[in-house]
């Protein structure tokens, strides 16, 4: 059974992650413990609320390195919701912070309108995920034939450097932003996998299986 | 600025608490038996950070350690566990979510031998019923449901909502006063209920001891009981009934309790509970089912859906407190982490006060009450403090959690 440690640093949902990677087989712990990091298969790395308030608790618990040592020694990692955003090289939430840096790019707010119609923040509810070329053909998808559609929250999206990186983006009220982002061992998804059923139990169920 | 006229001594000042979405308005369980058109309400403390009570009880959970907690209560089960064939606790309840867990972690956990106790609802749900009978014969329990004087119910009912615009104070009087009084008949020595109200809000004090205030289930002078708003006394000489009319809702007297030794206690002050979770276990264990759709005035179906009046019941808290099914849901989920505020604030835009019209009109027929009046009655209740009718003449709450 692969060993995955969700980062506990006081904040995000993690019990329902936890249910959800149970529910895939997978055998999760909560640690904010450096050498549980370090002993396991993978790192899920959760997150809700400010950006800058997770990398000073990231920050406290002396965890920053240890999840970079874990990327460059190929760790696999995923991030998801605000977990996603920490993984890229800042944001601009609240003045410009800046993140674990493993993934090229930054994080920025949703823009006031498009083409006309209000974007109001925090978007809250279901997406459909367009999956890019690299998404058709990532492991993260492979037992996803239809439509899938996760539950989102949030008022900023990451934007990569690279659109290569891009597995799978959404739109908001025709606005298109990244959802699904992946470079090289490291995985960051913007919705809720674990509050958005079978399709989200479908996508922790493939990362779990490419570890 | 003119003086707003502030009904049931709700604080005047409208709060809302900084992490869930429920605000000061909201009442603490009162001893319905005494409630009045006067009765002034305990409301829920917001402390000096903006924090309510509800979240600091439930930040408490996190600090409570809970083996320790389990093991104090293998020592009350020790101590009360039957070996005879008798019955050794009540578990009352409608076979809902929280009444399922707990007869059957008892029964099968902890080799208890529970007899289930139900008070039914006004008017059933047909699900309800269904998760009612799936409780004992999935579940596997002995049940007794009383099923009390149907023309006094409906009478009262109706009382309690011209008076007290409370439609769900004789269920709640029923479910409060059975099992107490089962428990004296049978000489059952425990009873349990589920979680303690403080977790909703009731003064913190309440949640450190797990034994049920008796004077919550107790009366000593009939003259001081009301029921539906009315006095016993004019029940009897303005509506014609009589006392044995009325015996079944109200609590038991404290005679009757004295010689016996009834131990009433919350499982949730030993065993940690979550809604969510206990949703969960009632769905493997004795074949709950939620909803099959959405309830109306909140977006969750896995709580209070047997009564078809509970939905009106929440649609009433919002007329006098401004507090709708959705805030009180969501408020127990994001201290339960389940939702963000966030999620929580836009939840209660898009649901609070949603009217309950599904079984609307089935209830007026039933209680025989003109679904024009209860319209009437929802204006009267309504408090200037936190109503107002906007330049339409539409009624708007001043104060929402969406624009503070």
């Amino acid at each position: 059974m692969k060993k995955i440690v969700i980062v506990d640093y006081g904040l995000g949902n993690l019990f329902s992650i936890k249910q959800a990677l149970a529910a895939v087989g997978a055998d999760a712990v909560f640690s904010s413990k450096a050498e549980d990091l370090l002993n396991c298969d993978g790192i899920l790395l959760p997150g809700v609320g400010a950006f800058a308030d997770a990398m000073n608790r990231l920050s406290e618990l002396k965890l920053i390195e240890v999840i970079q040592k874990s990327a460059r020694d190929g760790k696999p990692i995923l991030g998801v919701c605000l977990g996603l955003q920490l993984l890229f090289e800042q944001s601009h939430e609240f003045g410009i912070h800046k993140g674990l840096a493993l993934i090229p790019g930054e994080v920025v707010r949703f823009p006031e309108a498009h083409e006309g119609i209000g974007l109001r923040v925090p978007f809250i509810g279901w997406n459909k995920l367009h999956l890019s070329k690299a998404g058709k053909d990532d492991s993260l998808f492979d037992t996803l034939k239809k439509d899938i559609n996760i539950y989102f929250v949030h008022s900023y999206y990451v934007a990569p450097k690279s659109e290569a990186e891009i597995l799978a983006s959404c739109e908001y009220q025709g606005f298109a932003f990244p959802a699904v982002v992946r470079y090289k061992n490291t995985v960051g998804i913007q919705g809720h996998p674990e509050k958005s059923g079978e399709p989200g139990l479908e996508i922790y169920k493939n990362w779990v299986l490419s570890l | 600025m003119e003086k707003l006229e502030v009904k049931y001594g709700l604080p005047e000042k409208v709060e809302f608490c900084q992490k869930c979405v429920m605000s000061n308005q909201r009442p603490a369980s009162t001893q319905e038996f005494k409630h009045t058109k006067e009765s002034k309400k305990t409301t829920l403390s917001i402390d000096a950070h903006g924090i309510c009570d509800a979240c600091r009880a439930s930040e408490q959970k996190d600090l409570i350690d809970w083996k320790n907690r389990e093991e104090e209560l293998l020592k009350l089960l020790d101590k009360y566990r039957s070996k005879d064939g008798n019955y050794d606790c009540i578990v009352p309840g409608s076979g809902g979510k929280d009444s399922a867990y707990q007869a059957h972690v008892l029964k099968y956990k902890y080799g208890m031998n529970p007899l289930t106790i139900t008070w039914p609802p006004i008017l059933y749900t047909e699900y309800g019923y269904q998760n009612w009978k799936n409780w004992i014969d999935i579940g596997g329990f002995d049940n007794l449901s009383f099923n009390r004087n149907g023309k006094v119910m409906k009478l009262l009912t109706r009382l309690s909502i011209e008076n007290l615009l409370h439609p769900f104070q004789t269920f709640i009087l029923g479910q409060k006063n059975l099992a107490p009084k089962i428990a004296a008949k049978y000489g059952i020595p425990l009873i349990f209920y589920g979680e303690n109200e403080a977790e909703y809000g009731n003064p913190i004090a309440d949640n450190t001891t797990s034994l049920r205030d008796k004077s919550y289930f107790s009366f000593s002078d009939l003259d001081e009981v009301h029921l539906g708003g009315v006095s016993i006394k004019e029940l009897k000489e303005k509506y014609g009934l009589s006392k044995s009319d009325l015996m079944s809702f109200l609590p038991i007297e404290q005679s009757e309790l004295k010689d016996k030794s009834i131990e009433v206690h919350y499982l949730g002050y030993y065993l940690r509970w979550t809604p969510q979770e206990v949703y969960y276990y009632a769905a493997d264990h004795t074949g709950f089912k939620a909803r099959p759709f959405r309830t109306q005035g909140t977006y969750s179906k896995y709580n209070s859906i047997d009564d078809k009046i509970d939905d009106l019941h929440y649609y009433t808290t919002y007329m006098k407190f401004g507090i709708g099914r959705a805030t009180y849901d969501a408020s127990q989920e994001i201290r339960n982490q389940h939702i963000t505020r966030e999620e929580g604030v836009a939840l209660v835009k898009k649901f609070d006060g949603e009217f309950p019209d599904k079984y609307f009109n089935e209830i007026m027929e039933y209680i025989e009450l003109k679904p024009e009046k209860f319209m009437e009655l929802c204006d009267q209740f309504k408090s200037n403090h936190l109503w107002k009718k906007d330049d339409s003449g539409k009624w708007q709450l001043r104060h929402t959690v969406w624009t503070l």
